[in-house]
């Protein structure tokens, strides 16, 4: 069977006997398998993967590595340069920058992960309705446009204004902004899908329209989602970031990574290294999630090979 | 970050009360100067460039709640401080005050000419006043006044219904001269092409950029402690707006700026070693305070509001937030305003020198005592966990921190929300918040009464029943020592009552370089009539 799997996704003349449940498993899951292959062999991709894990592992066992506190002041110790008691120097309060930049991890992936779910889960939704009603499409669509018109971070300020600065009141803000690309491209991918006989065939049978989305829609739209969230979870990393900056988001003293550079920056001339390195974080983790991105959007792709 | 009083401070220390007598006012002491590189000739002519704190919303001081060196300097007052906060004369020669109180009058000057040639006289300041009662956003600040006369030319007469204390500081304040006919012509746009008596001449504004002045080459009514008594050697005057502190900073290092006002504490030692730049420091007419609202059901308890002042230990925040340029305040008046006692300050000393355990006690006889284990104390069921209104500015949110740390080691936990001046300014006027770190400034303790005294307190929401005949009592005594002790049970009171945490007053910052003759203070402003630039 493993030499059709691939086409299965985009074959015009998909088997009649898909209805039934059990091959199906066997196909995906071969899928996948072979999607890993391919992805495996790309480097960058590979890299992307492993800063991530790198950087997930150390933020999920935050309080066993961090090596301090994050919130005790210690006067005596502010301003110092990184040495090898502060790995990465400590900031005004004398507070170890190293484990808050690993505690404050959890919130920016946090925030990325929330934000980017809540933006999935709503632009898929949407997605699939104007794709597939297109009555409601014309009414969904342009109210993306006009959300599209404006700048992601102004749109996510904008929000912020009406709901009040916060961690929550950020990644609404940050899943709203991220919304209309999302049902961009899966009302398109929806669009190219439902006109397939296949979809005619199982439409012709009577099967009910929440069957044929769950079943047979949102399986065969899942590669272009999968790279969609991936870029835009790092986007999303950045902008929670950008909010924080602009004390918009998390509130002093959270650790999160883009209030740290904030911070930093009034101390930019004496310590360099309390902005410096919460912001290589943040341009690591988003570089790498771009990456991995990429990588599966090369994958994904069946047009390769 | 300023309270609506502290917009006013600049203006209202200009001048205060001729019953007040100013006490340890020395201490606003004479700028440092450091000697030039001695390369380049100062001498007449040229531009000074000033880096001014924030844009006035309008150059029509009446209508401003900001009123600073950006947008006063067009006018001149009645009378004038030193930079020892000495009243000194200046459109008035003399003036006294009838054996009741109630009538002042104001002798003026005979010289004074208008930026249009026109000679001043009683008549515009009467109108000048009377515009001031009728639009100003501050007109309360002038008291239960009557009627304002010019029996002649050079005389004014103001008459009160009580005896109003304050009134000199407010009235000689906002009752410069305005050009007469610019009024007539402009009313309430004034603000658009003003013109009084100053020594700077309104040029141009470029909204959100800067603000423009030709100098007054006519100008010889400066008040007695501007040396130069001829023409002004400076030919023009800009402020400008950045709103970037790095942007500032690095503008003065290139020598596009000549005056850098405000300087952000973080920013001063670097100055200080830089060769050709003097540093002035003045400690500010105010003081930054962690305010409770005490409509709050939270804060009703006064134990509960001296526990966490006891709770709070200014030295790490003056030490490190403020980088030493700041000195901690534990009474009601810091010692720049007339009023201030040591005997409150030293009992406020006393009573809220840090004590975590007697906080702790405290808190626990107010019913807040950890049930749960968690280390916050709790009250039915629910935790004590105040929200703490802080505005953007990096300074403040360290504060913030500093002062959630402290909280903590009693059982608080201060949640710490960094918001725009405008929504804590809403939500704290509107009484919907717990805690704010605030800041207020006046050359007059009468500030006491416009935070506590009957329908004033808006920030802190703290009115009594006792307090109230005490401050009033304060606004109504012209006599200097009468006065200082009414003050002084105002203090007392205030220190026992706790319905804020003064935390400290701050030392004005201003770097200057490539002038000569350059003086600042917060009582006089910029000295214009001095300064030379020097050209390389």
């Amino acid at each position: 069977m493993n030499g059709k799997v691939t086409e299965w996704h985009v074959d015009t003349n998909p088997p009649i006997q898909l209805l039934a449940q059990e091959p199906k498993q066997v196909e995906s899951q071969a899928y996948w398998i072979l999607v890993w292959k391919r992805l495996s062999k790309n480097i960058t991709a590979m890299g992307g993967l492993v800063i991530l894990l790198l950087f997930i592992g150390g933020v999920v066992f935050a309080s066993y590595i961090a090596p301090y506190p994050i919130d005790q002041m210690k006067f005596e110790d502010r301003l110092l340069a990184p040495s090898a008691t502060h790995l990465l120097g400590t900031d005004d309060f004398g507070r170890d920058i190293f484990s808050r930049i690993l505690h404050g991890g959890q919130i920016s992936l946090m925030m990325g992960l929330i934000s980017v779910t809540l933006a999935t889960v709503v632009g898929i939704t949407l997605g699939v309705i104007a794709g597939f009603y297109r009555k409601l499409d014309m009414f969904i669509m342009q109210v993306m446009d006009i959300l599209m018109s404006f700048p992601a971070l102004l749109l996510a300020i904008v929000i912020i204004a009406v709901l009040g600065a916060g961690l929550t009141n950020a990644m609404i803000a940050v899943a709203i902004a991220a919304i209309p690309s999302y049902v961009r491209v899966v009302r398109s991918a929806v669009l190219s899908i439902r006109e397939k006989e296949y979809i005619e065939a199982v439409q012709a049978l009577g099967i009910r329209d929440y069957k044929i989305i769950s079943r047979h829609i949102i399986p065969n739209i899942l590669s272009p989602i999968i790279v969609m969230t991936t870029l835009l979870f790092g986007e999303s990393i950045l902008s929670a970031a950008a909010l924080s900056f602009l004390g918009l988001g998390a509130q002093p003293p959270a650790p999160e990574w883009g209030a740290m550079v904030f911070v930093g920056r009034t101390f930019l001339s004496q310590a360099w290294w309390m902005s410096l390195f919460p912001g290589l974080a943040i341009m690591l983790v988003v570089l790498a999630f771009n990456m991995l991105g990429d990588g599966l959007r090369d994958a994904l792709d069946p047009k390769q090979n | 970050m300023k309270e609506t009083f502290h917009g006013l401070k600049k203006a209202f220390s200009l001048l205060v009360t001729c019953s007040v007598i100013l006490a340890g006012c020395s201490s606003a002491g004479q700028p440092q100067t450091k000697s030039q590189d001695g390369q380049g000739v100062a001498g007449k002519g040229g531009t000074l460039v000033i880096a001014a704190p924030m844009e006035p919303d309008t150059l029509d001081t009446q209508l401003s709640t900001w009123v600073d060196d950006a947008n006063m300097r067009m006018y001149d007052n009645l009378l004038a401080r030193d930079a020892s906060g000495k009243i000194v004369p200046h459109l008035a020669e003399k003036y006294s005050v009838s054996e009741d109180g109630k009538v002042w009058t104001f002798n003026l000057r005979k010289d004074v000419k208008y930026h249009s040639g026109e000679p001043m006289t009683a008549e515009h300041i009467k109108k000048s006043i009377e515009r001031f009662v009728a639009i100003s956003p501050n007109k309360s600040l002038i008291g239960p006044l009557v009627k304002v006369e010019a029996p002649d030319p050079y005389t004014v007469k103001i008459t009160m219904s009580e005896p109003y204390a304050p009134f000199l500081s407010t009235v000689s304040d906002f009752m410069g001269a305005l050009d007469p006919t610019r009024l007539d012509k402009l009313g309430d746009k004034f603000g658009d092409d003003p013109s009084g008596t100053g020594p700077l001449i309104f040029k141009e504004k470029v909204r959100g950029a800067s603000v423009s002045y030709k100098v007054n080459k006519e100008y010889r009514w400066s008040p007695e402690f501007a040396e130069n008594k001829g023409e002004p050697y400076l030919d023009e005057v800009m402020f400008r707006f950045i709103k970037d502190d790095d942007t500032k900073m690095l503008e003065f290092k290139k020598g596009t700026i000549q005056v850098f006002q405000q300087v952000p504490p973080h920013f001063v030692k670097e100055l200080e070693s830089m060769p050709g730049v003097g540093i002035a420091k003045n400690l500010d007419i105010g003081i930054q305070y962690l305010g409770f609202n005490n409509k709050n059901p939270m804060f009703q308890d006064v134990r509960v509001r001296q526990a966490i002042a006891m709770a709070v230990d200014r030295d790490p925040i003056v030490q490190y937030a403020m980088n030493g340029l700041a000195k901690p305040v534990f009474g009601p008046l810091p010692p720049t305003i007339p009023g201030y006692s040591e005997k409150v300050e030293n009992i406020a000393k006393e009573m809220y020198a840090r004590d975590v355990a007697k906080s702790k006690q405290l808190l626990a006889e107010a019913g807040w005592t950890d049930t749960n284990g968690d280390g916050i104390l709790d009250k039915d069921g629910k935790p004590f966990s105040p929200e703490l209104l802080v505005a953007g500015e990096p300074v403040l949110q360290q504060i913030a921190q500093i002062l959630q740390s402290q909280l903590k080691e009693v059982g608080i936990d201060l949640r710490i929300n960094v918001t725009d001046l405008q929504t804590l300014r809403d939500r704290a006027t509107k009484a919907n918040h717990d805690m704010a770190l605030l800041m207020y400034g006046l050359a007059d303790p009468d500030i006491l009464y416009l935070m506590f005294g009957k329908g004033n307190s808006r920030r802190l929401h703290y009115e009594n029943a006792e307090l109230e005949p005490l401050l009033v009592k304060g606004r109504q005594t012209t006599d200097v020592n009468e006065r200082l002790q009414a003050y002084e049970a105002v203090g007392e009171f205030l220190v026992k009552e706790s319905p804020w945490v003064p935390l400290y007053s701050k030392e004005v910052v201003t770097a200057y370089r490539d002038v000569e003759g350059f003086k600042t203070s917060t009582s006089t402003g910029i000295i214009f009539q001095d300064i030379k630039l020097i050209k390389k």
